[in-house]
């Protein structure tokens, strides 16, 4: 029977090597989809996916299994890449955060994504993709924890270190800046 | 479901195959240095409380002698019978010759190199596994 994170955690803590291997293999994947999508380049993405887990296994003592261990490993993992990202310079600060002040109203509108008829056709869906990749870093790393790796905001605000509020806001505003993408990139189209 | 669709767009990278792999291989590595080292200062700790433990007990022996301990102890096992009728007197040089530091000093160097040598024997199998692994 597969074990959960916290029974692999269990385990490795009481002398089980291979539990850690177990969790690796689980949780390689996606770890590095988020990294790669963030930092652009595949040897740096795999760099930083090993620091991950280097720092994971160095703090795996310290976690409290009363939280989500998936939540805990991206956190770190965004963490890392954000580090990357500084000493390339690639990145001010304004960039990852929201220097906005959050309106209260904001966070109540629709938060449904897109309207469907931009997946119907194909050319909106490549802008869209295009589109999504050039979000903001913050934004893009809202957008990818909660389609791609399927947090919930409470989940993506612990990551991201930001109230719940503010990670809703953030995913409000990059859906408005894809709807606004891909519509200037088809009228110009038409 | 929109929420499908779009996570069908973001294109999820895909990992190298062999990633993961070398992961564990540099998560073991790091494992058996440490296993390794924390052995090495283990060993070191636990060789040099023994010394403790065995200059604390020569410490105590040659104290013993030098207030008198020693000697009243053998006394009683020698003429305890005559130990009896004065045995307040006795009992209160006997008190006031005990090397307490001393025994203090060998109970702590002792009980701080059974520890170290029950922490030796606790972290074997994690130096089996680093020797095998």
């Amino acid at each position: 029977m597969e074990k959960d994170d916290v029974q692999l955690i269990t385990a490795y803590q009481k002398g089980d090597a291979r539990a850690l291997d177990e969790l690796i293999y689980k949780y390689t994947g996606s770890v590095y989809g988020f990294v790669r999508k963030l930092v652009h380049v595949s040897t740096e993405a795999e760099d930083i996916t090993q620091e991950t887990f280097i720092k994971m296994w160095k703090k795996i003592d310290q976690y409290d299994t009363r939280y989500n261990f998936k939540t805990w490993l991206f956190t770190i993992a965004r963490n890392s890449a954000i580090d990357y990202l500084r000493k390339q310079k690639n990145v001010v600060f304004s960039d990852l955060s929201d220097g906005e002040s959050i309106n209260f109203e904001d966070t109540l509108f629709d938060m449904s994504p897109l309207p469907d008829d931009l997946f119907d056709n194909k050319r909106q869906r490549e802008r869209l993709s295009i589109a999504i990749d050039k979000l903001s870093i913050q934004h893009k790393a809202v957008v990818l924890l909660k389609h791609e790796q399927d947090f919930t905001f409470e989940e993506i605000a612990r990551i991201l270190h930001i109230p719940m509020n503010t990670a809703k806001g953030q995913y409000y505003r990059a859906i408005q800046a894809l709807k606004k993408d891909v519509n200037d990139a088809m009228d110009q189209i038409m | 479901m929109n929420n499908e669709k779009i996570k069908k767009i973001i294109n999820s990278e895909i990992a190298p195959p062999e990633l993961a792999g070398k992961i564990i291989a540099r998560v073991h590595t790091l494992q058996k240095r440490r296993i390794f080292w924390g052995t090495i200062m283990l060993s070191s700790l636990t060789v040099g409380s023994l010394g403790s433990v065995i200059y604390a007990g020569s410490y105590f022996v040659k104290m013993t002698v030098k207030t008198g301990f020693s000697q009243y102890i053998s006394l009683l096992f020698s003429d305890g019978a005559t130990l009896m009728s004065s045995w307040k007197e006795f009992l209160s040089l006997l008190a006031e010759s005990i090397p307490l530091m001393e025994i203090i000093l060998v109970l702590v160097a002792t009980g701080i190199f059974v520890w170290l040598l029950s922490q030796i024997i606790e972290k074997k199998k994690a130096v089996h596994y680093a020797l095998n692994y």
